[in-house]
């Protein structure tokens, strides 16, 4: 069990209330801090985006299309406040790190990691919802303001133990049908299963109208495999044990880790999701304020957002 | 290629720790834990990835530290690798000179005593693989010459002695080249003190094939003498000549001092290298025992201070009193006698013959001789016989070589009384009875006393045969028989009176009855006899005899030996003696002292001259030997391998720290810096 005292970190959320809105203040201040990246119907012409399979057509500029013979769609500022989803993996893998209880676990940096987003966008006034993807069953809190959303925020994270497996794919798939068009997805896991790798949901989700972000979370040991001599190594989330010497796989398992890390990475960026590693709470802060940065804006709507993030490393 | 040595390879139980990496390791794969992970998909990957290259890597990194341990064992154990010898060994001849001028002393230590250093420290600094043959030079000591290991070598060194062996460096060289060739090869190492008289055969040395080196461990400026000759003089006293000898270049002064028996001190005319005196008559005459010294750098223990026989007893006087003169000289009795003693200048030294007829016969001649040989001789007076008896008594000999003039009728007379056994009866073998040979020959076994040994000489005395013999009878008085004839008649008897002999010879000396005088076995027979009559046991001996040869008694009867070392020794007739303490030998025979004999160390020996290496390298040359000057410090068998084997330690730490990374372990492996991380951020 993790108690309010474990999740909620006054340093990091100071650290993302400070850093987390540097895009366009709303014009409506009382209704949020940011201008939402919803586009609607009739409010006020934003700018032309490319036609994706999944735009409404009705949105679709014959003009510019007549002049260029490439579709164009109208986008529209929505000035309705901005929905954030947090979905948290609350499977075995993330129980890594701690002894027998959460604390000190992967899952208590990423239940960290939640609540301070969480208590930072309800502080200035945004819906924030919460997703649990892990052994013990889903959890869907959908998007609402207020602080008895944060506290509610906290009692499920504290009280769920990581365990069993994260099936991300089909939290995801099921979120996506929830969750409305433009709602920002922040997607705090492991990513350890290895149908995660291809990030095809979160394809999905980008086509869906949704924004997604990843926080990728990872012990140090998981990285740099600091254990000598022989060791057997157990599985978490399976029945599976290996027996061998750190000392003798350290450099390759490293190279699988960079090529892994990479490998995320890369496919984030090319489906235009911003990512961040975090491994502690120290860097969390920091990583996080990029990650939020990223996409936010009146320019960094979209599929504009990806050249953004692409340079917001 | 040489083999590793050690010089404390009882360090060498250290290289068990070399297991202690293995046993480590072992341990290490016991005590494993377990560690629940997030997923074993990478472990997977990187183990299938990494295992072959890791496990060659801890096998190498096994290696290095194994060699690691066993790189400083080694160093605590002194390594070192052997260079010469091959086999791993090495292979000297140590040729050392044990003549008696090694003991020369400077004060500090002698020759031998250096030479033993030396040797010493050779071998000791050697390796025990090292192969040694110590050869002595000469005839050596009686050990047996072959390779032996280091301490059996020092062993034997330290038991060399000098006069162990004589200065014959040439002959050791010999032995020593055959006994290395015989093993593939090696080198010989020679101390030696350099007596030129060492190398006296260096120029006939056969071609040798392994080099020698020359250790010189010679003392110089030391004189020793030794007696060349003494020998009568014309005053009737002795004349000595005394060589000197030095070991490197001879005092301007020196002074040679003969101490007489009687006490006086006499120095000698000392010119060149040689001193003579002529100290006169010895006092009292006979056997004198004289001493001689050298000064100065007369130091030797042997032959510096030297003692020698000054005179001797002079010729025997023998006198032939002919009892059958016929005027026609061949049909002379005395013939053959007086010829066989005038055949040579040495028997004419030893004998001093004087020829009468029997009417003759005084006592003034009687007086004089020290033997009478009374040959056929007729009826005697009573006076006569009483004279010779009288003379007898005093220590002389008589003797009677009876014939045709000693008639049967006539028994009983005064010449009855000289003979040594009464006549019987007269024996004449004819030649026409055919039962029996015309002659009878000697029983060889049968000689004794002054004849024993006489059938050993290459002279034939069995085949001497004899026609005629008087029968003589043994039995009447306490008479002994020298020689019988094959029919065991007596032939030779001797009956003692006073200190004086009577000898029968019952045939003539003649061709009448026997042709002995005609055999070659007729001079050593006469010989025999007349010095056995006159009481001079002294037979064939040299003035000087070679320590520690084997000398078989050549004196006729058992005499007593004074040795230098104050013992006396009874020496019986043809034993056989080794004569080993060098010095003056009195002989006491029946009758008194007889003589005497000097035992020394060969005379060459005495000789101190040395000869230079660079002389001797040119005579070598043409043997094709090739002699180094260097002692043999300068010998290094064993190289030290230390330096090598910390070089090869160094690496291998090297090797191990490369190979476990262990600074590395500082602090835990980092994946990503800030910057690389940063750039994963989207």
């Amino acid at each position: 069990m993790l108690d309010r005292a474990d999740l909620y970190d006054p340093e990091l959320v100071a650290l993302l209330s400070r850093g987390t809105l540097p895009g366009t203040p709303s014009p409506y201040p009382q209704r949020g801090a940011h201008i939402s990246q919803k586009r609607g119907a009739s409010l006020e012409f934003s700018e032309h985006t490319e036609y994706t399979p999944g735009d409404d057509l009705k949105h679709l500029d014959w003009k510019v299309f007549a002049k260029t013979d490439r579709p164009y769609v109208r986008r529209y500022e929505d000035e309705r406040l901005q929905r954030v989803f947090i979905l948290v993996d609350s499977s075995g893998s993330m129980s890594y790190g701690g002894a027998d209880t959460p604390a000190g676990s992967k899952y208590h940096l990423a239940a960290k990691v939640a609540v301070a987003l969480a208590a930072t966008l309800i502080r200035q006034g945004e819906s924030v919802g919460l997703g649990l993807t892990g052994g013990e069953g889903a959890v869907y809190m959908p998007p609402r303001p207020g602080n008895s959303q944060l506290e509610a925020f906290m009692d499920v994270l504290g009280s769920t133990t990581p365990a069993g497996e994260a099936l991300l794919g089909g939290t995801l798939g099921n979120v996506a049908e929830r969750l409305g068009r433009g709602t920002a997805l922040v997607i705090v896991s492991d990513f350890l299963d290895e149908e995660d790798e291809g990030l095809d949901q979160i394809g999905l989700l980008r086509a869906r109208g949704i924004k997604p972000r990843l926080v990728h979370v990872l012990h140090p040991d998981e990285i740099e495999l600091p254990f000598d001599r022989t060791v057997r190594f157990v599985a978490l989330e399976s029945p599976a044990e290996l027996m061998l010497d750190p000392d003798a796989v350290r450099r390759a398992y490293i190279e699988e880790m960079r090529e892994f890390i990479t490998g995320l990475s890369n496919a984030a960026s090319t489906m235009a999701v911003p990512y961040a590693l975090v491994r502690d709470t120290a860097e969390a802060g920091r990583r996080l304020i990029s990650l939020m940065r990223a996409g936010n804006g009146r320019a960094g709507g979209g599929r504009a957002t990806s050249g953004g993030a692409g340079g917001g490393g | 290629m040489g083999a590793l040595s050690w010089l404390r390879p009882e360090l060498l139980w250290g290289l068990l720790a070399a297991s202690l990496p293995v046993i480590i390791h072992l341990i290490g794969k016991r005590k494993r834990r377990t560690i629940k992970f997030a997923t074993l998909r990478f472990l997977e990957r990187a183990k299938a990835r990494s295992s072959t290259r890791y496990n060659l890597r801890q096998l190498l990194l096994l290696l290095a530290r194994i060699m690691a341990i066993i790189l400083l064992v080694s160093l605590f154990a002194g390594p070192g690798m052997e260079s010469e010898g091959g086999a791993g060994s090495r292979r000297l001849a140590l040729v050392v000179d044990t003549s008696m001028s090694m003991q020369l002393a400077n004060g500090i230590s002698g020759g031998l005593t250096m030479a033993k250093e030396e040797l010493s420290h050779l071998v000791r600094k050697g390796s025990a693989a090292d192969r040694y043959a110590v050869v002595v030079t000469g005839m050596g000591d009686g050990k047996p010459e072959r390779m032996v290991d280091p301490a059996v070598a020092l062993e034997r060194i330290r038991g060399l002695a000098a006069g162990d062996g004589d200065t014959g460096i040439v002959r050791a060289l010999e032995k020593a080249a055959a006994l290395l060739t015989a093993e593939g090869g090696g080198e010989i190492i020679v101390t030696t003190d350099m007596q030129r008289h060492g190398w006296r055969e260096v120029e006939s040395l056969q071609k040798m094939t392994v080099s020698v080196q020359l250790v010189d461990v010679g003392v110089a400026g030391m004189s020793n003498l030794w007696v060349e000759s003494v020998g009568p003089d014309a005053g009737g006293g002795v004349s000595v000549e005394v060589s000197i000898g030095s070991s490197g270049p001879a005092p301007k002064e020196r002074t040679v001092r003969l101490r007489l028996s009687d006490g006086r001190e006499l120095n000698a005319f000392v010119e060149g290298d040689v001193a003579r005196f002529e100290p006169g008559p010895a006092p009292g005459g006979g056997v004198g025992v004289l001493q001689a010294s050298v000064e100065p750098g007369g130091v030797l223990a042997w032959d510096d201070r030297l003692s020698f026989v000054s005179s001797q007893t002079g010729p025997v006087e023998v006198l032939l009193v002919n009892g059958d003169p016929r005027g026609f000289i061949i049909m002379d009795e005395l013939l053959f006698i007086e010829r066989a003693l005038s055949s040579g200048p040495k028997l004419q030294d030893k004998f001093k013959v004087r020829s009468i007829r029997q009417s003759e016969l005084n006592g003034t001649v009687i007086e004089k001789a020290d033997l009478i040989w009374l040959a056929n001789p007729a009826t005697i007076t009573a006076n006569v016989a009483e004279l010779l008896l009288q003379r007898v008594s005093e220590g002389a000999g008589v003797v009677v070589s009876a014939g045709e003039g000693w008639s049967e009728e006539r028994q009983g007379d005064a010449l009855e009384l000289v003979s040594a056994s009464p006549l019987r009866d007269r024996m004449l073998l004819r030649a026409g009875d055919p039962s029996r040979p015309p002659f009878e020959l000697l029983d060889l076994d049968t000689l004794t006393g002054p004849l024993k040994g006489l059938a050993d000489q290459s002279v034939d005395i069995g085949r001497v045969k004899v026609r005629g013999y008087w029968l003589a009878d043994v039995g009447v008085n306490d008479s002994k028989v020298w020689a019988r004839l094959a029919n065991q008649a007596p032939l030779v008897v001797e009956r003692r009176h006073g200190k004086g002999r009577l000898l029968l010879l019952a045939t003539t000396v003649d061709r009448d009855w026997s042709d002995l005088c005609l055999s070659p076995a007729f001079l050593p027979f006469l010989e025999r006899l007349l010095i056995h009559g006159a009481g001079r046991s002294m037979a064939e001996i040299e003035d000087y005899i070679d320590a520690g040869k084997v000398v078989v008694s050549p004196f006729t009867e058992t005499v007593e030996l004074s040795m230098p070392s104050g013992r006396r020794f009874k020496w019986e007739v043809l034993a056989k003696a080794v004569l080993e303490g060098a010095g003056v030998y009195l002989v006491k025979g029946s009758a008194g002292p007889v003589g005497g004999f000097v035992v020394r160390h060969d005379r060459e020996e005495s000789d101190l001259t040395r000869i230079g290496v660079g002389e001797v390298e040119r005579i070598a040359e043409k043997s094709g030997l090739t002699l180094e000057r260097d002692l043999p410090r300068s010998v290094t068998a064993r190289e030290d391998m230390s330096a090598y084997f910390a070089a090869l330690l160094l690496l291998m730490l090297v090797a191990e720290a490369l190979l476990s990374a262990r600074w590395l372990r500082k602090g835990p492996p980092m994946l990503f810096d800030d910057e690389e991380i940063g750039g994963t951020l989207r």
